[in-house]
C-alpha cells in the first residue's frame, strides 16, 4: 500500500471509529432518559381521544407518557404483534387496547401480568378478567346504521337475520372481516349462533351481495352519504355521522325477547409483564380505570359508554345496563376467532 | 481476495462499508428467515413430512390464483411505467420545447406522492363512496394502473440518466447511414437496455410487495397474504416462511438481470458534449404537451385538485397543530437517513463495480435481498436482532429507525448508483491513481463531478422513499418518536376527507422542500463546471 493510501486507510478508520462511538453516546444518552419518571404506554385507541387523556394525567401525576399510538383497521400490523415480538424485552408497561380478543390474544401467549386495580372494584365483571389479566372500560357497541334518508326506521332490519332477506340485497356493508371489532363481532356470531348456523348465516348474506369495505370509518362513509343503505359499524363511528347532522340512525340489533343481542366492546387496559416501570404502569391503569376517564370518553367525540355506574354522560350515549348484551364470554370469542377467521378469510377475500 | 483489497484502499473502503451495511441489513434478515425456516411447521426441506405440509400450502389454487395476480400485477404495473418514463425520457431528452424544465419538475412529482394517497384520492371521487360517481374501480387493472403512473418516475430518472450518457458521436454516427428509427432500435435502445432493465426490475419488485393499493381496490395479492398471516391470525414464523416465493422470484430476475447487464459494453462518458436536440413541429409538440399534461392529469393532478377540492382550513389547521411534532421527526431523520443511505450506497456500489464474476454474483443476490422482504417481516426480524438487554439503546432510540432505512431502502441506493459506476470508464480513475493521487481525491475531483447526477437522484430517491416509510416503522418505533407516516396512518383510520386532504398535501409539501434546496445545489454545481 502506498503511503498516501496507508494515511487515507488510517484515517478512514478513525472517522469509523469516531462515528460508532457517536452512534453508541446517542445510544447512552436515549437510555440514560428513558430511566426518568415516566411510563411507556401502547395505545390502540384513536389517538385524537386517547392523547388528550394521556396528557391529563402527565399534568396531574408529573409522570412523562411515552407513547405509541396505532389502531386497529386493516392496515395494523402494529402493537399486537410488537408486544408478542417484544416479549423477551418489553419495551412497554401498559396496554390501552381498544377492544378483548386481542388482548386474550396477549394474556394467553404470556405477555401480561395481572394487577387488580381499585378503580376495576364498580365495573361488571362480565368487563374484566377474573384473575386481573385486564380490565374493561368506556366501551362501544356494534350496530347497524342506517341511512334514514333511503330506509325508513319503520322498514329497518331489527335483527342481523332479517339482512338475508332479498330486500336489503346488495345495500349491506361490513368492514373487512379478519379485523379489529369487526373480526370479533363475527367470531361472537359464530359462538352465539353455533359454527354451522353462523357459516350459513355469511354465506347468504355473501348471496344477497354484502358489500366488504375497507373500515368501520368507510362503512359509516358509505351509510352517511347514502351510497349504500346500511353498515354494520361502532357506536364511536356511528357517532360521528349523528353529530355531523347526516341522515342516520343507529339500531342496536337484536333487542327482542328471545334475540341474541347485541355485541359490547369495551375498551381493556392491562399491565406488561417485565415492563420497566412498574410502579408508574400501576397508577396509570388507576387512572384510566377511574370514573373521571369514562366520563371523559363519554363526552368526546367517541362516545363511549360508561362501565361505572353513575357516571355522568351525554344524552346520545345510552346506558349499558339498558342494551341486551350477546351472550359470550372473551374467552370464547378469542378461541374461537382463528376458525371464524379462516372462513371468512375464504368465503370473501379471494 | 482480501489481498488484493488492501493494496487499493478505495476498494478496502468500499468493501469495509459494504461490510457494515451487508451486517446491519441483511443478516438480521437471514438470521430471521433461516430461525423461521427450521421452526417453521410449513418449512422443513429434508423431511418427507414437512415437505408434503409445504406442498399442500402452496398447491392450494387459492394461493396460486393469488401468487398469477401478483404477477399479473407487476407485469402490468413494469409495463406501464416502462411505456411512460421511457417515452418521457426520450421525449426531455432528445426533444426540445418550451417548458421543457417545469414539465421535467413536474413529471417527477408522481413519485413524491405515496401511492395509497393516490388510491384514496380516486376512491374518494369514483368510489363506493365517491363524491363524482361510482365507477367499477376495484379491479386489478385500476390497481396496475395507478401503479404504473405512481412508479413511472423511477422509469423516466433511470433512462434520463442513461440516455445521457449515450455517447452522442454513435448515435450520430448512427444516424449518417440509417434513419432515426433505425438507429433508435438498433443503436439507442440496445445501451439503454440495462437502464431499461435496472428500471422495470425496481417497478416490478415495489409493485408485487406494495401492499396498500390492492388492499384498498380489493385486490388479494401475495403480500396482502402475508399480512392476513401476519396482522390478523398472529402467526409470525408462517408469514416469514410465505415470503420464500416471493424471495425465490425475486432471486431468479437478479440472476437473469445480471447475466444480462454483464454482457452489455461499458460506455465512456463524453462529459463535454451538449446533445443535440430535435425541434419538432407545431403540431408535434402540442401533441407533445397533450400527452405530457395527459399522463400528468392521471397521475396526480386530478387526484391533487381533488384534495384540494376536499380540504378546508379548519382541517388544515387541524392536520399542521396535530402534526409539528412528526413533520419535524420525519425531516430530520430523512434527510440525515438519505445522506447515510447515499454514503453507504456510493462506497458499496464503488466496491462491486470494481470486482466482477461469481463473487459479483453473489454479492448482488445478497444485497438485493431485503428488497423483497414484506416490510412486516423486516420489521420483526429489527425486533428479534436489536430488542434484547444488551442492543436496548438501539431498540430503544432513534437508531432502530436508521436500521429500517438501512435495511428496506440501501439494496435501492447501492443499484442506483452501481448503474452509474458500470458506465463509468475506469481509465480517468486508473490514471489518476498511478499518478499517485489519493483516493479520496479521485472521489473529490473525479467520482463525484462525474457522477454528481446519480448520487443527486439517488439521495432524492432515498429521502422519499424513508420520509414515507410505515410498514416496518410502525412495529419498532421508539416510544415518542412519531414520524408523519405514521401520524397519517392514524388520523386516516378515523378522520374525515378533508383531514386526510390537508395531510397528504402537507406531506407532499415537506417532501417538496429538501428536494427544491436539493435542486438549487445540483444547479450551482453544473454552473459551476
Amino acid at each position: 500500500m502506498t503511503k498516501k493510501g496507508k494515511v487515507f486507510s488510517n484515517s478512514l478508520l478513525l472517522f469509523s471509529l469516531s462515528a460508532i462511538l457517536v452512534l453508541v453516546l446517542i445510544g447512552v444518552i436515549f437510555s440514560i432518559l428513558a430511566q426518568s419518571n415516566q411510563v411507556v404506554v401502547y395505545v390502540s385507541h384513536d389517538q385524537d381521544y386517547s392523547e388528550p387523556i394521556l396528557l391529563d394525567f402527565q399534568k396531574e401525576t408529573g409522570i412523562k407518557i411515552k407513547a405509541v399510538y396505532d389502531t386497529e383497521s386493516t392496515k395494523t400490523t402494529g402493537l399486537v404483534n410488537r408486544l408478542i415480538e417484544e416479549k423477551n424485552n418489553p419495551q412497554a408497561d401498559v396496554f390501552w387496547n381498544n377492544e378483548v380478543s386481542r388482548t386474550l390474544v396477549l394474556k394467553n401467549k404470556d405477555i401480561l401480568e395481572p394487577y387488580c386495580s381499585i378503580n376495576a372494584e364498580g365495573i361488571d365483571k362480565k368487563y374484566k378478567d377474573k384473575e386481573c389479566y385486564w380490565t374493561g372500560f368506556a366501551a362501544r357497541a356494534r350496530i347497524l346504521l342506517i341511512n334514514t334518508d333511503l330506509v325508513s326506521l319503520k322498514d329497518a332490519p331489527k335483527t342481523l337475520e332479517e339482512l338475508t332477506d332479498k330486500k336489503w340485497q346488495n345495500k349491506i356493508t361490513l368492514a373487512n372481516p379478519l379485523f379489529g371489532t369487526t373480526a370479533s363481532h363475527m367470531s361472537a356470531l359464530f359462538v352465539v349462533l353455533g359454527k354451522e348456523k353462523a357459516e350459513t348465516f355469511f354465506k347468504k348474506l355473501k348471496e344477497n351481495g354484502l358489500i366488504i369495505s375497507e373500515s368501520n370509518g368507510r362503512t359509516r362513509d358509505a351509510v352517511a352519504s347514502g351510497t349504500i343503505e346500511i353498515g354494520f359499524t361502532d357506536t364511536d363511528d356511528a357517532n360521528d355521522a349523528v353529530v355531523d347532522g347526516k341522515a342516520v340512525s343507529v339500531i342496536y340489533p337484536d333487542q327482542g325477547k328471545d334475540q341474541i343481542g347485541t355485541l359490547i366492546i369495551p375498551n381493556s387496559v392491562m399491565l406488561i409483564k417485565g415492563g420497566k416501570n412498574k410502579e408508574n404502569a400501576k397508577i396509570l391503569i388507576d387512572y384510566l380505570l377511574s370514573p373521571e376517564t369514562e366520563r371523559k370518553l363519554a363526552f368526546s367525540k367517541a362516545a363511549q359508554m360508561p362501565l361505572h355506574i353513575g357516571v355522568k354522560k351525554p344524552k346520545n350515549v345510552p346506558d349499558v345496563s339498558k342494551i341486551k348484551t350477546m351472550n359470550v364470554t372473551w374467552q370464547e370469542v378469542t378461541e374461537m376467532l382463528p376458525l371464524s377467521q379462516e372462513f371468512l378469510m375464504n368465503l370473501f377475500i379471494s | 481476495m482480501f489481498k488484493t483489497i488492501k493494496k487499493n484502499p478505495g476498494k478496502f473502503f468500499g468493501f469495509s462499508i459494504l461490510l457494515i451495511g451487508f451486517l446491519l441489513a441483511i443478516v438480521p434478515l437471514f438470521y430471521t428467515l433461516i430461525t423461521s425456516y427450521v421452526q417453521s411447521q410449513y418449512f422443513t426441506f429434508f423431511n418427507p413430512k414437512q415437505l408434503r405440509i409445504y406442498w399442500s400450502l402452496f398447491s392450494q389454487s387459492r394461493i396460486l390464483l393469488i401468487f398469477g395476480r401478483t404477477m399479473l400485477l407487476g407485469v402490468g404495473t413494469a409495463t406501464i411505467s416502462i411505456l411512460i418514463g421511457g417515452s418521457f425520457a426520450f421525449v426531455f431528452e432528445r426533444v426540445q420545447f418550451k417548458f421543457a424544465k417545469i414539465l421535467r419538475g413536474l413529471c417527477l412529482v408522481p413519485i413524491l406522492i405515496p401511492p395509497y394517497i393516490i388510491t384514496i384520492s380516486w376512491m374518494q371521487m369514483f368510489g363506493i363512496t365517491g363524491y363524482i360517481s361510482k365507477l367499477p374501480i376495484y379491479n386489478l387493472f385500476s390497481t396496475m394502473s395507478i401503479m404504473g403512473l405512481c412508479l413511472f418516475p423511477i422509469v423516466f430518472l433511470i433512462v434520463s440518466a442513461g440516455l445521457k450518457r449515450i455517447s452522442s458521436r454513435v448515435e450520430e454516427s448512427a444516424r449518417l447511414v440509417s434513419g432515426k428509427f433505425r438507429t433508435f432500435w438498433k443503436i439507442t435502445l440496445p445501451l439503454l437496455m440495462p437502464y431499461l432493465l435496472t428500471a422495470s426490475f425496481f417497478v416490478f419488485v415495489l409493485s408485487i410487495s406494495e401492499f396498500g393499493v390492492p388492499m384498498l381496490l380489493h385486490q388479494n395479492v401475495f403480500v396482502s397474504e402475508i399480512f392476513y398471516r401476519f396482522g390478523a391470525f398472529f402467526d409470525h414464523e408462517a408469514a416469514i416462511s410465505m415470503t420464500l416465493p416471493l424471495l425465490i422470484l425475486v432471486l431468479f430476475l437478479i440472476v437473469i438481470q445480471s447475466k444480462i447487464l454483464g454482457k452489455k459494453p461499458v460506455q465512456t462518458i463524453n462529459s463535454n458534449f451538449t446533445q443535440k436536440k430535435i425541434k419538432p413541429s407545431k403540431k408535434a409538440e402540442f401533441s407533445i404537451y397533450f400527452f405530457i399534461l395527459l399522463i400528468l392529469s392521471f397521475s396526480f393532478l386530478i387526484p391533487i385538485a381533488s384534495l384540494f377540492y376536499l380540504v378546508n382550513w379548519a382541517g388544515f389547521t387541524y392536520a399542521i397543530r396535530t402534526s409539528l411534532t412528526a413533520i419535524w421527526n420525519s425531516l430530520w431523520i430523512s434527510i440525515g437517513g438519505a445522506s447515510l443511505l447515499t454514503f453507504f450506497g456510493f462506497f458499496a456500489a464503488y466496491f462491486l463495480s470494481s470486482i466482477s464474476g461469481i463473487k459479483k454474483r453473489v454479492l448482488d443476490i445478497l444485497i438485493m435481498i431485503p428488497i423483497i422482504i414484506p416490510s412486516s417481516v423486516v420489521g420483526i426480524s429489527l425486533i428479534r436482532t436489536w430488542n434484547n438487554p444488551s442492543t436496548s439503546w438501539i431498540y430503544g432510540s432513534i437508531l432502530i429507525l436508521i436500521l429500517v432505512y438501512l435495511t428496506r431502502f440501501l439494496p435501492y441506493a447501492i443499484k442506483l448508483q452501481e448503474s452509474n459506476f458500470t458506465q463509468l470508464t475506469k481509465n480517468l480513475e486508473e490514471s489518476a491513481h498511478l499518478t499517485g493521487t489519493s483516493f479520496f481525491k479521485i472521489i473529490k475531483k473525479i467520482l463525484i463531478p462525474l457522477l454528481f447526477p446519480g448520487i443527486i437522484a439517488t439521495w432524492a430517491i432515498s429521502f422519499i422513499l424513508i420520509i414515507r416509510e410505515l410498514g416496518a416503522s410502525i412495529l419498532v418505533y421508539p416510544p415518542g418518536f412519531e414520524t408523519l407516516p405514521i401520524r397519517i396512518f392514524n388520523l386516516v383510520h378515523y378522520n374525515a376527507p378533508e383531514s386526510i386532504a390537508a395531510l397528504c398535501l402537507l406531506l407532499i409539501v415537506i417532501v417538496l422542500i429538501p428536494l427544491a434546496f436539493i435542486y438549487i445545489l445540483y444547479k450551482n454545481q453544473t454552473r459551476k463546471k
